[in-house]
């Protein structure tokens, strides 16, 4: 069955580490639809969270791939339950003084943030799963969504595990 | 007291030699003069100069082959480079142990289209099994010690160093240079697992003893970590055939009444029969390439599969595993012998030799009088008697090479399998004779990919290497023509090389002795004296322009459609 697993990959922060990674990716056919990378607690490795679509099948073959790449230390898939996933959300929205009320309040249902606001727009910072990032998008599209932008999916294990 | 400095070019050539490397294939240019300049100097490393980028890495894989150390190759920035791509890619594809050595334009030149730049590191990232950009020449030590380590353990493969010129004159004392070299490399992300796990030893033992139709696919993995002793232990003990891949050949004696030669798409009809019927497979150091499997779905459909393969990633790439054992073949095969059953399979054995017997490695002549390429190849057979390094190019005359020739040792063929690379023939034979300088090297190749990198014929009489060889000439691209017969209603398209240079006269200006072969008279007369004389020589067999490879297997498909088992449609 198709669906988006996250796989986190630590590895040596070295040159080119992010296009070792990436190449892989590609040229085995796996398709990467979001991507976060960056520092972690201890200094001189890169985290990297990869949202890969694909058969159940393939990720065996993903994590032995990419545990091939020299630079990297570890390779987990993470399973279904157990896992905090966040991603952060920009959006800007189409607002006047008619609807700039009413996109304030929806936002604060969602615990969103309003960042700026201009004669014409609103801009709001979201955090969450997908699905609640997917709702407030839905939720605004009624009042012209300007631009979005979204970090990619951050994830950890709950409790203590690693 | 002045103290003793030491620039990074020395360093390079200081650390490859106390890594024990005494030989290295290269060519000049504008960002490796320094390092030629200390070549100059330097005392113990021997280098070879090719005559094209691509030659001296096939020289360095050649030489890697036959010698089962590193091979190195050296090349300038840009050109230079991406010339060597072709021969890591080879490397790479049949996991020979490989540095690569190129400049860089001067640190700040990069990324600035400077004369001469190109991105090597990042045009080889899906061919090396690591490659590093140097920045700062106290890196070097390391990386070098990195480099080799990592192309020479686990599964080997080829690693590439970019070094900017300016970082190749730097110094640093020699002092700092001890330090530096004296430090444990550390790579937290590398550790190949050596010893199987017992468990899954045990599991093997298991199947091995309840099999009524065992078959072992023996690939390079055989010889890469020197198994071939274990193998045939395994193989009697439990009186198991044993068919190889191309490159596994060697691996297992030709001459073994247990072996049944090359499987796949152009193997044995034996090996591939017993493949089909076997009801458990032990897949040694091989990868289950499609040229193997054909249609994966159908290959070995009724079979258990073992697989033993130092990489991990190989298990269950291509083909679903029941015991997949990740280790060293030589170690696994050690433990597994240990305390496998003496087993008896005559009724098994009986019937593949039934097979055998009926289908035996065949040709039929075509209907003109002309030399067929099989019989060049048989009579070469009968020369050399296994005893020689046998080095191909791409195409028919490496089918009929790996089916007509006789391989009884490890490393005795030398051909590029993975990745099929035309001109890997006479450049491959050039590193084996550097390698092993008491040996017959015999390069077969064909008229098409000798054209490729003919230019390295220099070098038999720059360093007096006595190649042998052998060119099957049918003025054909051959393989794509067989193709085109079998698969697109006989439309020759741009595979007939009736254009062809003088081959003689090449050898001519090159300053080697050559000789023309095309009755079989000739043949018989003449072979063995050129194959024994003292120094190199080309052979120049004008074979039957139409000669197909049989049996067959068409891509794709599975043994049910396999054709030409007699040797002809």
């Amino acid at each position: 069955m198709t669906k988006t697993h996250e796989i986190l990959i630590i590895a040596k922060n070295t040159n080119g580490i992010v296009v070792r990674i990436m190449s892989l990716f590609n040229r085995r056919g796996y398709f990467v639809k979001k991507m976060t990378a960056g520092i972690t607690n201890k200094p001189g490795y890169a985290r990297l969270t990869l949202s890969v679509e694909g058969e159940d099948e393939i990720l065996d073959q993903i994590q032995k791939q990419v545990y091939k790449i020299v630079d990297v230390v570890k390779v987990k898939i993470f399973p279904d339950a157990g896992v905090i996933r966040r991603e952060m959300m920009l959006i800007k929205i189409k607002a006047d003084n008619e609807t700039r009320s009413q996109i304030v309040q929806i936002a604060d249902i969602y615990r969103g943030k309003v960042l700026d606001i201009a004669p014409g727009s609103l801009t709001i910072e979201l955090t969450g799963d997908v699905e609640k990032l997917r709702g407030f998008v839905e939720m605004m599209e009624k009042y012209g969504i300007l631009e979005i932008a979204k970090t990619g999916i951050l994830a950890m294990s709950r409790g203590e595990k690693l | 007291m002045e103290k003793k400095m030491i620039n990074g070019a020395r360093i390079l050539l200081e650390s490859l030699y106390r890594l024990g490397i005494r030989d290295i294939f290269g060519y000049p240019g504008g960002t490796v003069i320094p390092i030629y300049d200390e070549i100059y100097k330097f005392e113990g490393i021997n280098h070879y100069f090719s005559r094209h980028e691509q030659g001296a890495a096939h020289e360095a894989d050649g030489y890697a082959r036959a010698s089962g150390k590193v091979g190195v190759c050296l090349a300038t920035s840009g050109p230079g480079a991406t010339n060597l791509v072709t021969g890591i890619m080879t490397a790479h594809m049949d996991s020979t142990p490989m540095i690569a050595i190129t400049g860089q334009v001067v640190s700040s030149l990069l990324g600035k289209d400077a004369f001469q730049e190109s991105d090597i590191v990042g045009i080889t990232v899906p061919i090396t099994k690591m490659n590093y950009l140097i920045q700062d020449i106290r890196e070097l030590p390391r990386v070098i010690k990195e480099a080799y380590f990592i192309a020479s353990t686990g599964r080997p493969g080829p690693v590439l160093i970019d070094i900017p010129k300016d970082i190749q004159t730097h110094t640093i004392t020699m002092d700092e240079f001890e330090t530096i070299f004296e430090e444990a490399i550390d790579l937290e992300g590398y550790d190949p697992n050596y010893h199987g796990h017992p468990v899954q030893i045990k599991k093997a033992r298991k199947l091995i003893a309840e099999a009524k139709r065992p078959i072992i696919l023996a690939g390079a993995g055989v010889l890469k970590s020197k198994a071939s002793g274990e193998l045939l232990e395994l193989a009697e003990k439990a009186q198991i055939p044993v068919a190889s891949t191309l490159l596994g050949l060697g691996g297992f004696p030709s001459s073994h009444p247990l072996s049944l030669g090359m499987i796949g798409m152009h193997g044995t009809v034996s090996a591939n029969y017993a493949t089909d019927e076997a009801d458990l497979i032990i897949a040694t150091g091989m990868r289950f390439d499609d040229r193997i499997t054909g249609d994966t779905s159908k290959f070995c459909r009724g079979a258990k599969v073992i697989h033993i393969d130092i990489d991990p990633a190989e298990i269950g790439k291509n083909k679903c595993i029941d015991v997949p054992i990740v280790g060293d073949l030589k170690n696994v095969l050690k433990e597994l012998n240990e305390k496998v059953d003496k087993k008896n399979h005559s009724q098994w054995i009986d019937k593949i030799n039934a097979w055998k017997e009926e289908f035996p490695r065949v040709y039929v002549r075509k209907g003109s009088d002309r030399l067929m390429p099989q019989e060049v190849l048989i009579k070469l057979n009968s020369i050399v008697k296994g005893d020689a390094i046998v080095t191909t190019d791409v195409g028919q005359h490496q089918m009929w090479t790996a089916q007509f020739m006789d391989f009884e040792n490890p490393d005795s063929i030398i051909t590029s399998g993975g990745s099929g690379t035309m001109g890997f023939g006479l450049p491959s034979s050039i590193g084996a004779q550097i390698a092993k300088r008491d040996k017959k090297v015999i390069a077969i190749v064909g008229d098409g990919g000798f054209q490729m990198t003919y230019q390295e014929l220099m070098l038999l009489r720059q360093y007096d290497l006595p190649i042998k060889i052998v060119l099957l000439n049918n003025s054909y691209l051959g393989m794509v023509r067989q193709w085109q017969e079998l698969f697109n209603e006989k439309r020759y398209s741009f595979v007939d090389l009736d254009y062809n240079p003088d081959f003689n006269k090449i050898a001519d200006a090159y300053g080697i002795k050559n000789a023309i072969i095309k009755t079989k008279e000739e043949l018989e007369t003449q072979l063995e004296d050129l194959i024994n004389f003292d120094g190199p020589v080309l052979i120049n067999a004008i074979v039957e322009k139409e000669a197909n490879v049989y049996p067959m297997i068409p891509a794709g498909a599975d043994v049910s459609k396999m054709v030409g088992i007699r040797g002809v449609l």
